[in-house]
């Protein structure tokens, strides 16, 4: 765990650092009596990276347990999810909300529950209509038909 | 309004038929998700900001998202015991003696003192909130710039210290989520703060998307890694109602654990988690059976199980009557206000007496509804634990996916929503505790806000956040932390 924390600290310092330059270089820091859009911004990612050194220094070492961040193929499902969720934002506006999240609903189902055909067809149609009647008539939110539209 | 008179409009709010249904609703998926691992009050709640942008009445959306929060404490309580499976972290406590009770074939014992408990405690934190919270209004009411910035500050710092977790991860979650907040146009100055160019990030992020992301899509992906399947263990729960014996004996510990549980809850960043342990340990330390705990004691189920109940109640006061929200359930319900155009705060009492004394009425009637749904339901509730998280997640990711499409009806959300699920699963990975997070997001307006007006005010002199005495003292609290 320590060496992932490590590799965290030093993120956050590098990304601490940026925004540090940013808010100096290009948004200013103004001065106490008229702060400008860098000052308070300069003064939280300062912190931050003080901060992660902290968190740096203090897991210097080796592990007494070490262990890899993703035990085998524990990192698959997770990114299936990411991949999934990703494409379905993508898809949404031009499809439809019907179309989409069938989609969604089948894939999710088939790669990541490893459902029979039937029941993740079950499961597509019947999530699909409850969340659409859900949205659009209990809510009133207006979802986009896609190529349904008219 | 006197406390009586506020209290009087209050009922006469909460029980109309619309609200009643709410309250309803909020404590029967309060409940639910309390029995459920994995989604917490805060993420529920989260998920369901989107229904509070279609709700007409501030005072209902608050009724319904509170009867969640204190709804959760309860049902937590059930898998703890039956289960040795805490739904809800404020119950991981309970779940030391409550299982051991279970194993012992008390389990009905168990559940029955841990809903009188839960009720005698919600019902002392709800009159305590009646009490202590229109003078607290009326002293806040004195709060200038100096003092907003000084008690926000110490209300973060407190959220992180009292957080249980690493100090130095809390402080770096917090300031993520200060950074976060300064993402898009500067409100003072009009200047685009860290877009990249992205037009989507003129506005900045919003926090539904933030919360939604960090606590629900966060909490899938992690849950996807640790390959939870939907599975269910039968135990016999036997009579609900615990005897008289049991009742005696646990009767002291209900009240130490509701008083706990009330001034934990007002501190910031107290809540239900720490006043649960808290409690426990004070039980171990007053009981003359203290070798009882750990295989099966009832006060090891009564104190906690109080606590919880009453710091639920009792963090609605810091909202209520400052405008500062103490934990992230209650941040969650500090955005449902603003959304609805409500600014919590001193002068809420008075401008919106409605949202206020409507809220505290329904906690009153709230707590009854969830003594009936808890004690004779209870074998029911067990069952929703058969509902398979291979139809619990992807309908959770839909229903978030859509809840933040329709904030701006934007796919940009989505992606937003997507990023902020990363971050949230990362830091379970790294052991990071989320909830400073929205936490500072949804204060960092008024931090960034206080402090220019402030220092405006002091010509840039930083003494004035030390030589008033309201904001000094508040510096003072914050120096006997625990660091």
């Amino acid at each position: 765990m320590k060496k992932h924390i490590r590799t965290t600290g030093v993120f956050l310092i590098i990304v601490g650092v940026a925004i540090m330059v940013d808010s100096v270089m290009v948004l200013k820091l103004g001065n106490y009596h008229n702060p400008d859009s860098g000052f308070l911004p300069f003064w939280y990612s300062l912190l931050m990276v003080i901060f992660s050194l902290v968190l740096v220094i203090s897991n210097l070492g080796a592990d007494d347990r070490p262990q890899p961040f993703w035990e085998s193929l524990q990192w698959v499902n997770p990114l299936i999810a990411v991949i999934i969720i990703g494409l379905y934002g993508f898809i949404m506006e031009k499809l439809g909300y019907l179309l989409a999240t069938f989609i969604f609903l089948l894939v999710w189902e088939k790669l990541l529950e490893h459902e029979k055909w039937l029941k993740t067809l079950v499961i597509s149609v019947f999530g699909t209509i409850s969340l659409y009647l859900i949205f659009e008539h209990m809510l009133g939110v207006p979802l986009p038909a896609g190529i349904f539209a008219l | 309004m006197g406390i009586f008179e506020g209290l009087f409009n209050g009922f006469s709010i909460a029980l109309q038929g619309y609200n009643l249904l709410f309250a309803f609703i909020g404590c029967l998926l309060g409940t639910a998700i309390g029995v459920l691992p994995g989604l917490g009050p805060a993420a529920t709640i989260s998920l369901l900001l989107p229904v509070v942008y279609k709700m007409s009445s501030p005072a209902t959306s608050i009724i319904f998202l509170a009867g969640i929060y204190y709804g959760s404490m309860y049902g937590g309580s059930t898998t703890s015991i039956l289960l040795n499976l805490p739904g809800e972290a404020a119950s991981v406590v309970t779940a030391i003696d409550g299982y051991k009770m279970a194993l012992k074939g008390r389990a009905g014992a168990a559940l029955g003192i841990a809903a009188i408990g839960s009720f005698i405690a919600g019902t002392i934190g709800v009159i305590g909130l009646s009490i202590v919270a229109p003078p607290l209004a009326e002293f806040a009411l004195r709060f200038g710039p100096p003092e907003y910035f000084a008690l926000t500050l110490v209300g973060l710092l407190l959220a992180v210290f009292l957080s249980g977790s690493s100090i130095v991860k809390g402080l770096i979650a917090l300031l993520i989520g200060l950074l976060l907040a300064s993402v898009g146009l500067d409100p003072i100055t009009g200047k685009v703060r860290f877009t990249g160019g992205i037009i989507g990030l003129q506005g900045g992020f919003d926090f539904v998307t933030l919360a939604m992301g960090v606590f629900g899509i966060g909490e899938i992906l992690y849950s996807l890694e640790q390959n939870i399947k939907g599975e269910i263990v039968t135990t016999k729960i036997g009579k609900v109602f615990p005897t008289i014996k049991d009742f005696i004996e646990a009767k002291w510990a209900i009240i130490r654990g509701s008083l706990i549980g009330f001034f934990v809850g007002i501190l910031p960043g107290g809540g239900a988690v720490i006043a649960s342990l808290a409690s426990y340990a004070v039980e171990k330390r007053c009981s003359k059976k203290a070798e009882e705990f750990g295989h099966g004691a009832i006060c090891g189920v009564a104190g906690p199980e109080s606590a919880n109940n009453a710091a639920s109640s009792a963090s609605f006061i810091p909202l209520l009557t400052l405008g500062i929200p103490g934990n992230a359930s209650i941040a969650m319900i500090f955005a449902a206000l603003m959304i609805q155009g409500v600014t919590p705060g001193p002068f809420l009492v008075k401008e919106h007496a409605d949202v206020f004394w409507g809220v505290i009425a329904s906690m009153y009637i709230g707590n009854l509804m969830l003594l009936a749904l808890n004690l004779p339901l209870v074998g029911l509730w067990v069952q929703l634990l058969k509902v398979p998280f291979g139809i619990l997640a992807p309908a959770v990711v839909l229903f978030t996916c859509v809840g933040v499409y329709s904030i701006a009806n934007d796919t940009f959300n989505i992606y937003a929503l997507l990023f902020f699920g990363l971050l949230g699963y990362f830091m379970r990975k790294l052991d990071f505790e989320p909830g400073p997070l929205p936490l500072a997001f949804v204060l960092a307006p008024i931090i960034e806000n206080s402090l220019r007006q402030s220092l405006l005010m002091s010509g840039g002199s930083m003494a004035i956040f030390f030589t008033r005495p309201i904001a000094a003292t508040h510096y003072l609290c914050a120096r006997q932390l625990p660091v």
